[in-house]
């Protein structure tokens, strides 16, 4: 059973065609499901987690990063561990996403392909703190004054103002710039610092010590407080991902 | 980024690991594979595959490798399991041990040298050894 999970702001004016262009599509694919709308949910992992346990499958999240890290979380709680190897995600992005990059959806008319298509990858989430991320954790331009201990066993400090990012599944864009390619298979986090030049590091385990006010956010939405400590967790997740999206 | 052109090196986009510039690394940095260092390092540094120290990379630490290119500055002692090369800009103040070593003109060493027998001659000499036990039994 297919299940659309459209975000609040989509009630605004501005989304109703990009709104009916993709249930249009839906349609036309013959992909229609049961619809709910977060701006109508006083408990939103309750509504979503109801739905999985009355035999939604597959779990269309529309909307952008943000909608997508709230679903993520819903789905990952152990109110439903028990149904979470059954069920796919898929996402029609209303706006240019880093999560939508990262599984090869440019956009939602590609995304109505791409879940009719329906080419699954089972990934790794990642841990920062007791928050799940699937794509990637940053700081951007932080001034140096910042520490990470790797794996308990060395530290690393940053000389330049730098970005950081801890990758689990890199955006395309991303991924053009790192030297390595990262496979989110692989139960390692790839520290990926760029300021004068690039460095990256494989491991197991990263906490990032204090810093000047600096948060951490997760996938492009939540944002997390230093210090944090960031790992790949013991769960998987079902993901539907574009026909060029490759882990191996 | 590395001048050296030895092409046992070639392979250098291969690197799991990079320090890059601008990071300092402090503690016992022990990795799998292809190791590059252009930044600061302190601690030790140990690798089962290549290491890379680049130009301008600073290093304190006790290395060791399987193979090294360096470049850079490294006070400490080195081990290298097969071979090590210094650029003409490597600046070593530490002792070294290796089984077969290229030094490009310029390049500055302070230490001892350690030349340690590699496998392959091992093995011939273990081979002469029982050669000539077995012709001393007859």
């Amino acid at each position: 059973m297919h299940l659309y999970i459209y975000d609040d702001f989509l009630a605004k004016n501005k989304y109703n065609k990009v709104i009916n262009k993709i249930e249009t599509r839906i349609t036309d694919l013959g992909l229609n499901g049961k619809i709910i709308r977060l701006n109508n949910l006083k408990n939103i992992d309750k509504a979503i987690q109801e739905e999985i346990k009355r035999g939604a499958k597959t779990l269309i999240i529309v909307g952008n990063d943000n909608t997508f890290n709230k679903v993520l979380k819903s789905v990952l709680d152990k109110e439903v561990s028990y149904f979470l190897k059954n069920i796919f995600l898929s996402f029609i992005p209303v706006e240019k996403t880093q999560i939508g990059l990262s599984l090869g959806i440019n956009n939602y008319e590609e995304a109505c392909n791409i879940l009719l298509a329906r080419r699954t990858e089972s990934i790794k989430v990642a841990t920062a703190n007791n928050s799940f991320f699937l794509s990637q954790a940053t700081i951007l331009n932080v001034n140096g004054n910042i520490t990470i201990d790797i794996e308990d066993s060395y530290q690393i400090e940053l000389e330049e103002k730098s970005s950081i990012h801890a990758i689990n599944m890199p955006s395309y864009d991303l991924a053009k710039n790192i030297p390595k390619k990262i496979n989110p298979k692989n139960n390692y986090l790839y520290i990926y610092i760029n300021n004068k030049g690039q460095s990256f590091i494989p491991t197991k385990k990263i906490t990032i010590k204090e810093s000047d006010k600096n948060f951490l956010k997760l996938d492009n939405s939540t944002e997390i407080k230093l210090p944090c400590t960031l790992e790949i967790s013991n769960k998987n997740i079902n993901l539907i991902v574009g026909k060029n999206r490759v882990f191996s | 980024m590395f001048g050296n052109k030895d092409k046992s090196f070639e392979n250098i986009k291969d690197a799991e690991t990079i320090i890059g510039p601008s990071i300092k690394v402090k503690g016992n940095f022990h990795g799998k594979g292809n190791i590059i260092v252009e930044g600061s390092l302190e601690g030790s540094i140990k690798t089962d595959s290549s290491l890379l120290i680049g130009e301008k990379a600073k290093v304190k630490a006790n290395i060791k490798a399987k193979e090294s290119l360096i470049n850079g500055l490294v006070e400490g002692n080195i081990n290298i399991e097969k071979s090590l090369s210094l650029g003409k800009t490597a600046i070593i103040n530490g002792d070294i041990v290796c089984a077969e070593i290229s030094i490009e003109k310029g390049a500055k060493i302070n230490g001892a040298f350690t030349m340690q027998t590699s496998d392959q001659e091992k093995e011939t000499k273990k081979e002469v050894k029982n050669l000539e036990e077995k012709n001393n039994s007859k």
